[in-house]
């Protein structure tokens, strides 16, 4: 079938569609080498099925090919013909490999001939011709025949939405009808005619989507009949009930794509999607079809957006500051992401009421009202606007939320393959992966993710003899786990390998002139494992093309910074090591608590800020140099703003009064930030500033508050890393507190 | 140039429409009521109808069912509001092409007169 003329919207959703089926298949072949399962080659060959219809339809030749040598090899593994073993799935991963760099191409070049299938497509039919059970131990997890796994609700309606129907009916010639309702069925099916499954989507937002569906009926009438349809004619026209999904069975004797195309005169569909249903329907090319509604495209319908995260405030171009290490696979994060429609049709009415509002304001400025009229009735507006805005602001941020199983996905992939080379046997766990996280987030900790769990295979793992001598069984473990407590978002990376061992970090450190030695002893620890952050440090003995490329812990660390987060470590020598990420929920959005400092507003994010303290002023207590304050039973370092921004920002501190303290949480342990006044709590929108980003340490934005005034917003991070990169300039004196010292 | 008429009772949806379609390049006529239209229609035949389902003397159905009765090519779209449906059913079932929802958004106008004009 010729290559066909594609809209960039139609494009746009063949490639979201199609990463998703080599997502898809890819988790589910590193699932089945590991644990088998009949219903996991029958999903990846659906995969693969829907993959190659698209790709058909389409007309992208190279992966219609590849996906068709890859449904052929999997019938076979369906069937029990073909054992599973790792040669099998080291091929169909490279094929998964070959069809992520067709779609490369095709968003590249809007096609995929530059790629070669050829060799592979080879391969993969010799795997199929190789003799059956070659390799008994994985073979008989396959299922047997039984494998065929197929759904129980073939060929009738009620299949559950979107689940692409088998086809029995595969092999060529085979002919078998797939379920006795179809037998039934075929004899309404004359010489020359076939009957498809159509799926036609109504946009999210159309009025009386019934009606469309009733349209798509007739339209199915003129090329051909309706068997079944859910909804039914009867159903349309006796209730009036939106349905915005038809799923119809259709007999007709013309090409699937015509009756599609001609499903064109009918306005709003979103997407038609039809497959053949039994029959001798083989053709490779002829399998399934699906794509956007032919026609003009509908302006705004459909349900996927343009960058979501690329507005994100605070995220900076892929590739700036510090180059992180590369992810695993050439897979670009498609640039569209799915939103339920429930939230856009929250989104709409919101918006609806705002329109509402807006009418109800500029009607005050051409109505004659009393100032105590005029009064209420803006109070009314207010009050209803400020209610629709916090709810636009949940729907929004809603929206923005990508289960992070999105970014988990790849890594079973990696972890197996990485395993494989280093000849590591290795369990890997992923928990939490349905924990929720903003996109632009997501985006920011691919890479550090990819680098700790390399790390922690490589050379957190012991080779599998040293585990067996150490006493601990040869198989690793590594374990990705998220979860979600207060306002953050926490993702562990932990391992059961050998343990850092703190005095040979140390060590590494003074090697390395990063301190001295009297400074290392005086170290805790906790505190000697931090080390391993600072730049220029690496105790990885040799240097391996796995982790060792020349990029440290301390891009994982800037990285992570880059979006609010911070990374800590904990190890216990001979039993593993867990680095854990700490994130925030959103990016755009903080709670934060608004400070007044000599007469400037400063926002400091709450997630930063430990307690909050009133402390006599006399209780200032100088030791080395520092100022220090008492919290409970500790001494914590207190510092003035005005010793790391100049007298300007200098808080006032009175000796004879009790003093405003924010107790900030850092990665050296608290530190606390006398202020002037404290103003309260309040959600900000962080705004960064152009043109001075990073360039005045400690401050990462502004925000515009109720009044109009500006906020600055406390980059906690980098505050206290200012506080330390000064501290040896506060020895010996007391900066701003010296006269209550 | 494609013609358009305009079916519509109230004189402020029929200015809203003549100005958004005259805006997009098409020629407008304008009708009152169905009988109206069939009266324009037959003197010159419009490329698109848009007809609004609810008038007076002759309301849109009935007028819909007789165009397309006289003139078999007749290419309506039916002008309803909200809670209409099974009106619009009923015309889409005699003969209409499509229908819009009030209140209108001009694209979608533009978008359905647009896919009959083609």
């Amino acid at each position: 079938m010729g290559g066909i003329e594609l809209s960039p919207e139609e494009l746009e959703l063949f490639l979201t569609e199609s990463t998703e089926m080599v997502d898809t298949m890819e988790e589910l072949l590193v699932t089945l080498e590991t644990e088998g399962g009949s219903e996991a080659v029958a999903a990846i060959f659906r995969a693969a099925h829907t993959l190659k219809g698209g790709a058909a339809t389409a007309g992208m030749e190279n992966i219609a090919r590849l996906t068709h040598a890859l449904e052929s090899l999997l019938d076979l593994v369906r069937s029990g013909e073909r054992a599973v073993d790792a040669d099998l799935v080291d091929a169909l991963l490279e094929a998964v490999d070959v069809l992520r760099r067709c779609l490369a191409a095709v968003k590249e070049d809007g096609t995929d001939e530059s790629v070669d299938v050829g060799g592979l497509a080879a391969r993969l039919e010799a795997l199929a011709q190789e003799p059956p059970g070659g390799t008994p131990g994985l073979s008989g997890r396959a299922d047997g025949p039984s494998g065929q796994a197929a759904p129980a609700s073939q060929g009738s309606t009620g299949t559950a939405a979107g689940e692409p129907v088998q086809e029995a009916s595969r092999k060529d010639g085979s002919g078998k009808d797939e379920s006795g309702k179809l037998a039934r069925l075929s004899g309404q099916v004359a010489e020359g005619e076939r009957v498809f499954r159509f799926i036609v989507d109504v946009e999210p937002d159309a009025a009386m989507p019934s009606i469309r569906l009733y349209q798509a009926l007739m339209v199915f009438e003129e090329h051909g009949r309706v068997l079944q349809s859910n909804p039914t004619v009867k159903e349309i026209e006796e209730t009036t009930a939106d349905h915005t999904r038809l799923e119809a069975l259709v007999v007709t004797a013309e090409n699937p794509q015509d009756v599609q195309a001609a499903l064109a005169e009918v306005s709003h569909l979103r997407q038609v999607s039809w497959e053949a249903v039994g029959g001798p329907s083989d053709k490779p090319d002829e399998g399934a079809g699906r794509g956007p509604a032919p026609g003009p495209a509908g302006a705004g319908g459909a349900p996927s957006r343009q960058g979501a995260g690329s507005s994100g405030p605070g995220r900076k171009p892929p590739g700036s500051g510090g180059d992180g290490p590369a992810a695993p696979s050439a897979a670009p994060m498609a640039d569209t992401i799915r939103v339920s429609v429930r939230v856009l049709d929250r989104l709409m009415n919101l918006v609806g009421e705002l329109v509402i509002d807006r009418t109800r304001l500029a009607r005050l400025g051409h109505v004659d009202l009393q100032l105590q009229e005029l009064q209420e009735e803006l109070e009314l507006v207010s009050g209803h606007l400020s209610r629709i805005t916090a709810e636009l602001q949940d729907t929004i941020m809603q929206a923005r939320m990508v289960p992070l199983e999105t970014l988990f996905r790849k890594f079973p992939r990696m972890v197996r393959d990485l395993a494989r080379r280093l000849g590591k046997d290795v369990r890997f766990e992923i928990l939490g992966e349905d924990t929720e996280l903003d996109r632009a987030v997501i985006e920011q900790i691919s890479d550090p993710l990819v680098h700790l769990i390399r790390n922690a295979v490589d050379h957190g793992l012991e080779p599998p003899q040293d585990r067996v001598a150490a006493g601990k069984s040869a198989q690793g473990l590594v374990r990705l786990s998220a979860y979600h407590q207060e306002n953050n978002i926490y993702i562990e990376v932990a391992d059961d390998g050998r343990g850092i061992d703190a005095e040979r970090v140390k060590r590494t450190a003074v090697a390395r002139g990063l301190l001295t030695a009297d400074e290392a002893q005086q170290l805790h620890p906790a505190e000697a494992l931090e080390l391993l952050f600072l730049p220029g440090f690496s105790t990885a003995g040799q240097v391996t093309d796995v982790s060792g490329r020349g990029v440290g812990l301390d891009v994982v660390k800037k990285n992570i910074e880059r979006v609010n987060g911070t990374v800590s470590i904990q190890s216990d020598p001979g039993r593993g090591t867990r680095f854990i990420i700490r994130l925030p929920l959103t990016l755009a959005i903080v709670q934060a608590l608004l400070v007044n400092i000599r007469g400037t507003m400063f926002a400091v994010p709450l997630d930063s800020i430990v307690e909050i303290l009133l402390v006599g002023g006399e209780r200032v207590r100088m030791a080395n140099g520092w100022p220090m304050v008492p919290v409970r039973d500790q001494v914590i370092p207190l510092v003035n703003p005005g010793d790391v921004w100049g007298a300007a920002f200098a808080a006032a501190w009175r000796e004879d009064a009790s003093n405003p303290v924010v107790v900030l949480r850092s990665g050296a342990g608290p530190l606390a930030l006398a202020v002037d006044r404290l103003i309260g709590e309040q959600e900000i929108v962080i705004k960064t500033i152009d043109g001075m980003g990073g360039q005045v340490p400690g401050i990462s934005g502004a925000s515009i508050l109720g009044d109009g005034s500006v906020a600055l917003i406390l980059d906690v991070t980098g505050f206290t890393k200012e506080v330390r990169r000064l501290g040896t300039a506060f020895r010996g004196h007391g900066g701003h507190f010296e006269k209550s010292a | 140039m494609a013609v358009v008429l305009v079916v519509d009772d109230a004189q402020f949806m029929r200015l809203r429409l003549n100005k958004l379609l005259t805006e997009a390049g098409y020629e407008v006529v304008e009708a009152a009521n169905g009988a109206e239209a069939l009266e324009k229609y037959a003197q010159r035949p419009a490329d698109v109808v848009l007809m609004d389902i609810t008038m007076p003397q002759m309301d849109g159905l009935t007028a819909l069912k007789e165009l397309r009765q006289r003139f078999p090519d007749a290419k309506v779209v039916m002008c309803s509001a909200l809670g209409q449906q099974s009106a619009v059913l009923e015309a889409i079932k005699s003969g209409a092409k499509d229908f819009i929802v009030k209140p209108f958004q001009p694209d979608r106008v533009l978008q359905a007169v647009a896919k009959l004009v083609n």
